[in-house]
C-alpha cells in the first residue's frame, strides 16, 4: 500500500515536470519564433510599454532555463519554486492586466492566443497549482528518503 | 525499546520542519513573484503616464472601418454635422455640397446659393456646418455670409471687416478667429461677434517661442458637447483648451516631447515678409475633437511601435479634455493605399478622408 502510494506520487510528479517542460519549451519557442511579433505584443501591453525591450529575451530564457532544470532530478526541486514563481509572475500580470489595465491587448503565441485572458487565467492558476503540488510531493519524497536512510544508519551507530 | 521510538519521533520533528521550510519558501516565492509584476506594472505605468517618456498605448481593435466610397476628387473636407447626417465641402467647390448619412454613407448632393449670384469665391473659401446654419467664411477678402440648412441660401448676417486666416463659428454669430494681430504683427487668437466691439483679440492664448506667426500655428478646434476651444499647436507637443470668451482653463501637453519649437524663419525684403527657412518640424499634423475627447493626428513615432507601421498608417492620439490627461491611441491604416489627409470625429463615428475617398471608422473605446 506505502510502495503503490509512493510509487503514485513519484508518477505524478514526473507528470508534473513532464507538462512544465512542454509548457516552457513550447512558450518559449513560440515567443522566439515570432520574436518581432512578441516584441510589438510587449511593447503595447499596457503595464509593460516602457520594459518591454528587456523582457523580450529574459522570459523565454527563464522558460528554458527551467525546463532544462526539471530535466535534472537534482535540480527539480529548485526547478519547481522557479516555475511556481514565473507561474505566479504570469497569472499576476494577468489579473493587474484584467482588473487595473485601461484596456486588454490581445497577445500570447500558438495555441495560447486562441485563450481569452479568463480562460488563460484558470489555465495559469491550474499550474500555480500543479507546481504547488510538486513541491510539497518532492520535498516530502526527499525527506522520505533522508528518514529512509536515518532508518538504516541509526543500528549502525548502535 | 527506545529505538522504534527514536526514528519515529526524529523523522515526525522533521516532517514538521521540512514542511514549514517548504510552506515558507512556497509563500515567500509567491509574495516576491507578485510584488515583482506589482513593481513592474508601477514603475511601467509610471513611465508612460507622468513623465511622457513618449510611449503610446495601444489597445486592440479601437477603430473598425464600416464603409468606404468614392468621393472622385480629393479636395473634399468635413464641414461639420447635424444628427446622423454629415456634410462634405470641397475646396476647389465652395458652393457644392455633399450630405451624407451616418453609417449608411448615403449622399444628396446640395448646390448652395448666395444673395449675390455673381459673386467669386476666392479658393481658400471655408464652409462650415453649425446647425441650424452653415457658414461661408473668407478671411482674404474678408466675407462672412450665413445660411439656414435646408434652404441653402447664404447671406451676409454680421460685421464682417475683421482679415483672419482661419475661423471656427460657435454661436450663431460669433466666430473663432485666428488673425493677425495689427499691433504685435503676431498671430493672435480673437472672438469676432456682431455686436460693438466686433472683433476682439486675446493675444495671450497663444505663447511665443520664436517669430509669434509660424511658432504658434495649430489647429483651432471648437468642442459643442463641452463648449470649449481647443487649439493645438502644430510644432510643438502642446494643446490649449478655454472657454467661449477665449478664457484659458488649462494648457496641456501632448505625450511627445518637442516641447521647442523647431523651425527657423528668415525674413525676405526688408523684414517685412516672413518665410519658414527650414522644413518645419511637425508634432501634431491634425486634429478634431467630440464628446469628452480631442484627437490628434500625430507626425512622431513613439519607441513601443515598429517603423514599418509607423511608415504606412497614420497614428491618432486620443486625450480625455475632462480628465486632462492622454487616454490611448490607435492607427489609421491606408485605404487603397492612400494615407489619411484629413479627418473628422462626431460621436462614435470616425470620418477620413483618403485621397478621394471617404472611409468611415466606428471607435470601440471603454471611453466613447
Amino acid at each position: 500500500m506505502k510502495t503503490y502510494t509512493i510509487r503514485y506520487k513519484k508518477l505524478l510528479v514526473e507528470i508534473i515536470c513532464l507538462l512544465f517542460i512542454l509548457l516552457f519549451v513550447y512558450a518559449a519557442c513560440t515567443k522566439l519564433m515570432e520574436y518581432d511579433k512578441f516584441q510589438v505584443q510587449l511593447g503595447q501591453s499596457p503595464i509593460l510599454t516602457s520594459i518591454g525591450s528587456w523582457l523580450v529575451w529574459t522570459v523565454p530564457a527563464a522558460e528554458l532555463v527551467i525546463a532544462g532544470m526539471l530535466v535534472v532530478s537534482r535540480l527539480r526541486l529548485m526547478a519547481l519554486y522557479a516555475a511556481f514563481s514565473l507561474m505566479t509572475m504570469f497569472t499576476a500580470y494577468i489579473f493587474i492586466i484584467l482588473t487595473y489595465s485601461p484596456f486588454v491587448p490581445c497577445s500570447c503565441g500558438g495555441i495560447l492566443e486562441k485563450m481569452g485572458w479568463e480562460e488563460h487565467l484558470v489555465f495559469n492558476s491550474v499550474f500555480v497549482l500543479l507546481a504547488l503540488t510538486g513541491i510539497l510531493l518532492l520535498s516530502r519524497k526527499q525527506h522520505d528518503d533522508v528518514t529512509r536512510h536515518s532508518q538504516q544508519f541509526i543500528p549502525h551507530h548502535n | 525499546m527506545m529505538l522504534p521510538g527514536i526514528p519515529n519521533n526524529s523523522s515526525l520533528t522533521i516532517t514538521n520542519f521540512t514542511m514549514k521550510t517548504t510552506v515558507l519558501k512556497i509563500s515567500s516565492c509567491f509574495i516576491l513573484s507578485i510584488l515583482v509584476v506589482a513593481g513592474l506594472f508601477a514603475w511601467s505605468r509610471q513611465k508612460t503616464r507622468k513623465d511622457n517618456g513618449f510611449y503610446r498605448l495601444l489597445p486592440p481593435h479601437p477603430a473598425i472601418k464600416l464603409k468606404a466610397m468614392d468621393l472622385e476628387y480629393n479636395s473634399y473636407y468635413v464641414t461639420g454635422t447635424d444628427k446622423e447626417v454629415v456634410y462634405l465641402s470641397n475646396y476647389t467647390a465652395p458652393l457644392h455640397l455633399v450630405k451624407v448619412s451616418l453609417p449608411d454613407l448615403d449622399t444628396t448632393q446640395i448646390q448652395l446659393r448666395v444673395d449675390t449670384p455673381d459673386m467669386r469665391f476666392r479658393k481658400n473659401t471655408e464652409v462650415a456646418v453649425r446647425p441650424p446654419y452653415f457658414y461661408l467664411m473668407d478671411g482674404v477678402t474678408p466675407m462672412l455670409k450665413r445660411g439656414k440648412l435646408g434652404e441653402w441660401t447664404a447671406r451676409d448676417f454680421m460685421y464682417n471687416e475683421a482679415y483672419f486666416s482661419t475661423a471656427v463659428p460657435f454661436g450663431s454669430a460669433s466666430l473663432f478667429i485666428d488673425a493677425l494681430s495689427n499691433k504685435t504683427k503676431e498671430r493672435s487668437l480673437g472672438i469676432e461677434t456682431d455686436t460693438e466691439s466686433h472683433v476682439r483679440l486675446v493675444p495671450e492664448v497663444l505663447e511665443k517661442q520664436l517669430d509669434g506667426i509660424f511658432c504658434t500655428n495649430g489647429k483651432m478646434l471648437y468642442n459643442r458637447e463641452l463648449h470649449q476651444m481647443v487649439y493645438v499647436y502644430y510644432y510643438r507637443n502642446q494643446y490649449i483648451v478655454t472657454d467661449t470668451t477665449l478664457a484659458v482653463q488649462y494648457r496641456a501637453h501632448t505625450i511627445d516631447t518637442i516641447s521647442r519649437v523647431r523651425i527657423k524663419t528668415g525674413t525676405i525684403n526688408d523684414g517685412k515678409t516672413k518665410k519658414l527657412a527650414s522644413p518645419p518640424y511637425v508634432v501634431n499634423n491634425n486634429g478634431a475633437t467630440s464628446g469628452n475627447f480631442l484627437y490628434v493626428q500625430s507626425n512622431l513615432m513613439a519607441k513601443n511601435e515598429k517603423p514599418e507601421d509607423f511608415e504606412h498608417k497614420t497614428v491618432i492620439d486620443v486625450y480625455d479634455l475632462v480628465r486632462q490627461s492622454y487616454a490611448f491611441s490607435f492607427y489609421l491604416p491606408p485605404y487603397r493605399e492612400q494615407r489619411v489627409s484629413r479627418f473628422y470625429v462626431t460621436g462614435e463615428y470616425l470620418l477620413a478622408i483618403h485621397g478621394q475617398h471617404l472611409v468611415l471608422y466606428r471607435l470601440y473605446n471603454e471611453f466613447t
